[in-house]
């Protein structure tokens, strides 16, 4: 069988040559005009900074502000519910009673979240 | 070298050094912008996005700078890891399909008319994405097998078989064209 004569390595220099010297004047014709100014990289680093720190601050706010409305929500449906049975609305259905780890855990959810409003106040006197 | 640019976190300690100075910023981009603004116009055929992909190079090297502030007594790898984020943010853009390379013709005055014996954006169109990147690396920033695989991820042993794939495409062109024998 016949196999194809690879090249010595040799023989494909001057290629390379050629295609060292095309590939270098093609990057200095394209990169003549230079990058964008400095200042404008700066400028979107800076931004981009800022937003993540605006991001990072507001983490927390955010897990105050859910755990606000849950706390919230629940208290009006429990509160919706005894209202419709102290007015003899809802006969059938059954009394709303709270059991004693969920009424914790409201009052532990509505206190961390009136912590948190005033650890806020407090940080933004500073 | 220091982590990839993708992922990873700073530590309390990292995150206590000085940012990098507006001014030690400057001198850092003259001395490196203009290389990986070559490498980018060649490895996605626009200028416009390149352009756009280099500001993002060093925005994220802005925003990582305090975990990588030793790499500032190594240009070299500094360099290196530039190029390392501009393959990721390459590679991001052609997996999210935001543009082909090359599908789009170049913009006026963006196709440099020389008078060079090669039409190297034709013989750039006949690449891989890939190829194009390491034989611009080889060629044009005359890195050696180690500090292109440093600067794309690949590893030393891929860079070798991809080189040498890229290198007998091209001679193919050359020869097609009727540049080489």
């Amino acid at each position: 069988m016949n196999r194809p004569v690879q090249p010595p390595v040799h023989a494909t220099v001057p290629a390379d040559d050629l295609l060292r010297q095309s590939l270098r004047a093609y990057a200095a014709a394209v990169t003549a005009g230079g990058p964008v100014p400095v200042s404008l990289v700066w400028f979107r680093a800076e931004r981009r900074r800022r937003a993540l720190a605006l991001r990072r601050a507001q983490r927390p706010v955010r897990i105050m502000q859910l755990i606000g409305l849950l706390c919230a929500l629940l208290a009006a449906a429990w509160g919706g519910a005894r209202f419709i049975h102290l007015a003899g609305l809802g006969t059938l259905l059954p009394r709303p009673n709270l059991a004693e780890p969920f009424l914790l855990l409201l009052i532990a959810g509505s206190g961390l979240v009136l912590l948190g409003c005033c650890g806020m106040l407090l940080a933004s006197r500073q | 070298m220091a982590n990839p640019p993708c992922g990873g976190s700073l530590t309390p300690a990292a995150a206590a050094i000085e940012p990098i100075g507006e001014a030690a910023f400057e001198i850092l981009y003259e001395a490196t912008a203009r290389p990986i603004l070559g490498y980018l116009i060649a490895a996605c055929g626009r200028r416009d996005v390149a352009e756009d992909l280099l500001q993002e190079t060093f925005c994220r090297l802005l925003l990582r700078w305090p975990s990588l502030a030793s790499l500032d007594a190594d240009p070299p790898a500094l360099r290196r890891y530039l190029f390392r984020i501009a393959t990721n943010l390459l590679r991001d853009r052609w997996r999210s399909g935001a543009g082909e390379p090359f599908a789009e013709p170049p913009e006026q005055g963006i196709a440099p008319n020389l008078d060079a014996a090669v039409d190297v954006q034709a013989l750039l169109r006949q690449l891989r994405p890939r190829e194009r990147q390491l034989l611009w690396l080889a060629y044009v920033e005359d890195m050696d097998h180690a500090e292109i695989a440093a600067s794309t991820g690949l590893s030393r042993l891929s860079v070798r078989t991809l080189l040498f794939r890229a290198r007998a495409r091209a001679r193919q062109f050359l020869s097609r064209e009727g540049v080489t024998s």
